[in-house]
This record gives structure tokens, C-alpha cells and sequence, in this order.
């Protein structure tokens, strides 16, 4: 561990003095938000399943991959009363097997409002991507979508017994053997757990067991348990991130775009307040 | 031409046909370059003289504009106020002038933003490659 550490502080340290250059230099157009543009990054040499890898080390950009959803409808398990009744109330923009869809200026989604996504929507979100960097002591994630950074403590401590509820919970990892086993508590209720307004509550444990399958694949099964809401775990299939070329980018949800959006696209599109 | 895959936030479907698709000549008013999605304002002068003001949802977002080569600068450049475009959408359920933009040719018929049909994501799993956003 003790190398992937210095690895990763190298990389920062060599990155940032390679960005300050680059920019001392005047190479760096900025014209996308105030970020680089440039030309599009070089792809990823095909994977050679004869090359090796650190199978302990996540450090990267990686993409979650097209195939299926990470919450999938086959997957849910039964609801109890109070669950259901709150999965009911949330009013979505995606029709499902199990909810009808409104537009989505007449549903209630949190994110509509630039409310945090938390997790784990953002490990949900296929259409993000996110940074891995080990740093002593934690693994951080640092989600494209929402700007949003998760700490993975793997310093040995336990989990709070009492946590106070966080958009992003409370996660500790450890190792076993080649798996990287990551448990959460701590959660703010107030979050979906996806785009159909799935539930958890405060009390809901999650466990993710990721595994680096070659050099450019992880792949991360989870198991949710929740009696608040489910009569029995929600246990996932698995589900491959895919290792990019590139760089992470800025996607901030700033509420002055989306209420701009929702007052000039999302309402007139559904009627509402049309001019 | 690029022609750059959907992302659509969630609910467009719901929110537009499609299936109704109309191609209208405008002249854009307005551009604007941010999340969730990039909006195109553009005026549609009617058959009886008034003028009509339209809005596009461009359902890529930024980032997905810009990984498929529409960077801010050369979207702005290009979706400059006053610019005819011939724009096809798909319009409002609620049959205002609002619509998912589908597709933008210049003045000429020569296409700029294409493919922007068909609603990615869905809740089964996109199509590889990039991946399909969720959201």
C-alpha cells in the first residue's frame, strides 16, 4: 500500500507542475467553460490481457460501461409499507415498469433543484465518470457529476457507531485479498437512490466489493440492506467501470443554470407558465 | 458534420414527441451553453406574419457536446444571434413552442448538430462505448 501512496502523491505533484507549465506556457486554449479545450485525448491502447497491473491500485479516470443500469427493476426487492409509500410519493420523469412518468417539471426529483445526487446515486449515474486517487490512509473518488468527492477511509477504523446522516455517507474500505471491500453507513434520506425515486433511509448499509479484473476493468458488486424499506438485501449483478483516456471536467450543477433551464425549458415544454 | 450521440435527461420523452417531428426556419436569438442541457432560443416567423419564439433543448449535454468536438467557443461561433438555421424538433406534448432538437442544418440544408434523435439510457443500459447517461 505503502507504494501506491507514493505513486499517487508522484503522480499529483508531477501533474500539477506539468498543468502550471502548460498554462505558464500559454499552450492552453480555454475555451469550454474556462477549461481546456484541445484537441481530443489520445485513446487507450487496446488492453493486453497479458499485462500487468497493480491489482491494488484504482488510481485513474474511469467510465462506467454501457450493458445495463446498476439498479436494475429485476433487482428490487420487495418494499415494506413505509418504503412503498415513500417510492409512491416521488413523482419521476422516466417511465418504469413500476411508476408512471410525469414531465419532468411536474416531478419532485431532488437533482431537478441542484440537490446533491449523494450516494450512491453517483456510483449509479452512467453517464459520469470519476477520478480515483489513493492518498494515505483513503481512497478518494471524485465524481465528474456534482463535482462530488468520496472518502474511503482504509486506515483501519471502524465505522461510526452513531453517524450523522451524509449526502455521501460514511465509507471504510479493506482489502481482502484482491477485493477492495467498502462498507457505508450515515446516509441523508432526503437523496434517491436513482433516477425512479428508489428509496433508502438513514439507517440503510451498503457494501461494495470492487476488484480490478485487468487493466482497464473494475468491476464492483453491491448488496444494500435496509429493513426500514426492504423486506429482504438488494443484491446487485456485476457492473464494470472501464478505464479512460482524458481528463475529468468540470460539471458543477450551478442552480442559477438549472432554475434558468427549468423556467425556460422544462415548465413551457410541460406547459406550465408558457409564454 | 458531427453527429453526436443523445443523452437525454430524464423525461424528454415525456415531455416531447418525437414522432411529431417538424422542421421549422429560424433565426436564433439566443444560445446558451450550460447544464443539464444547452438551450438554442430561436424565432419561427408563421405564415401569417407573426413571429413565434422558439426554445430547443439540446439533449447532449456540455460534455457531451464537447467530447464529440462542440466546444463552447465553436458552438457559440456557430449558433451566433441572427443565424438562420433550419432546425427539426420534436415538439411539446403541450403543444407550446418548446422542443427537443433533433436536428440543425445552416441556411443551406448542410447539417451541423445531427443525430439527436432517440432516447438513450431508457433504464436498460445504453449502448457502450461512451455508456448512456442515466440522467
Amino acid at each position: 500500500m505503502r507504494n501506491h501512496v507514493l505513486r499517487s502523491l508522484v503522480l499529483v505533484v508531477g501533474l500539477s507542475v506539468l498543468v502550471s507549465m502548460t498554462f505558464a506556457q500559454g499552450k492552453v486554449q480555454t475555451n469550454w467553460g474556462g477549461q481546456a479545450e484541445g484537441p481530443q485525448p489520445a485513446k487507450l491502447p487496446p488492453t493486453n490481457p497479458n499485462e500487468k497491473f497493480d491489482p491494488h491500485d484504482f488510481s485513474g479516470l474511469w467510465r462506467p460501461t454501457g450493458g445495463r443500469m446498476m439498479t436494475d427493476w429485476k433487482d428490487v426487492p420487495p418494499r415494506t409499507p413505509e418504503g412503498e409509500q415513500l417510492f409512491q410519493s416521488r413523482l419521476v420523469g422516466r417511465p418504469g415498469p413500476q411508476k408512471k412518468a410525469v414531465e419532468p417539471a411536474k416531478g419532485n426529483d431532488p437533482i431537478m433543484t441542484c440537490n446533491p445526487k449523494g450516494f450512491p446515486r453517483l456510483l449509479f449515474y452512467t453517464g459520469g465518470q470519476a477520478q480515483f486517487y489513493h492518498v494515505p490512509g483513503q481512497i478518494l473518488q471524485e465524481f465528474q457529476s456534482q463535482g462530488a468527492t468520496r472518502h474511503i477511509w482504509t486506515d483501519g477504523r471502524d465505522l461510526p457507531k452513531n453517524p450523522d446522516g451524509r449526502w455521501l455517507g460514511y465509507s471504510v474500505g479493506r482489502w481482502e485479498g484482491d477485493t477492495l471491500v467498502v462498507d457505508t453507513v450515515g446516509f441523508d434520506d432526503r437523496a434517491w437512490l436513482d433516477q425512479w425515486g428508489n428509496v433508502y433511509s438513514s439507517e440503510m448499509k451498503f457494501q461494495e466489493r470492487w476488484r480490478r479484473k485487468d487493466r482497464d476493468t473494475l468491476e464492483v458488486t453491491y448488496r444494500l440492506e435496509d429493513p426500514k424499506y426492504y423486506t429482504k438485501p438488494w443484491v446487485s449483478g456485476v457492473h464494470l467501470w472501464r478505464r479512460q483516456a482524458g481528463e475529468i471536467r468540470e460539471e458543477l450543477c450551478a442552480p442559477m443554470d438549472e432554475l434558468f433551464f427549468n423556467a425556460n425549458v422544462r415548465d413551457p415544454a410541460a406547459g406550465i407558465n408558457a409564454k | 458534420m458531427f453527429a453526436v450521440p443523445l443523452f437525454a435527461h430524464h423525461g424528454t420523452e415525456i415531455s416531447y414527441d418525437r414522432s411529431k417531428a417538424k422542421t421549422l426556419k429560424g433565426t436564433v436569438t439566443d444560445f446558451r451553453y450550460a447544464n443539464p442541457h444547452p438551450i438554442v432560443f430561436f424565432d419561427v416567423t408563421e405564415a401569417d406574419g407573426k413571429v413565434a419564439h422558439w426554445v430547443g433543448e439540446i439533449a447532449p449535454t456540455p460534455f457531451t457536446l464537447q467530447q464529440n468536438g462542440w466546444g463552447k467557443n465553436r458552438t457559440l461561433e456557430t449558433f451566433k444571434k441572427g443565424t438562420i438555421i433550419n432546425i427539426t424538433v420534436g415538439p411539446s406534448r403541450a403543444g407550446t413552442p418548446a422542443g427537443v432538437v433533433m436536428k440543425i442544418t445552416d441556411e443551406k440544408g448542410t447539417p451541423l448538430l445531427s443525430a439527436l434523435g432517440g432516447d438513450e439510457g431508457g433504464g436498460r443500459g445504453g449502448r457502450g462505448g461512451r455508456g448512456a447517461a442515466e440522467e
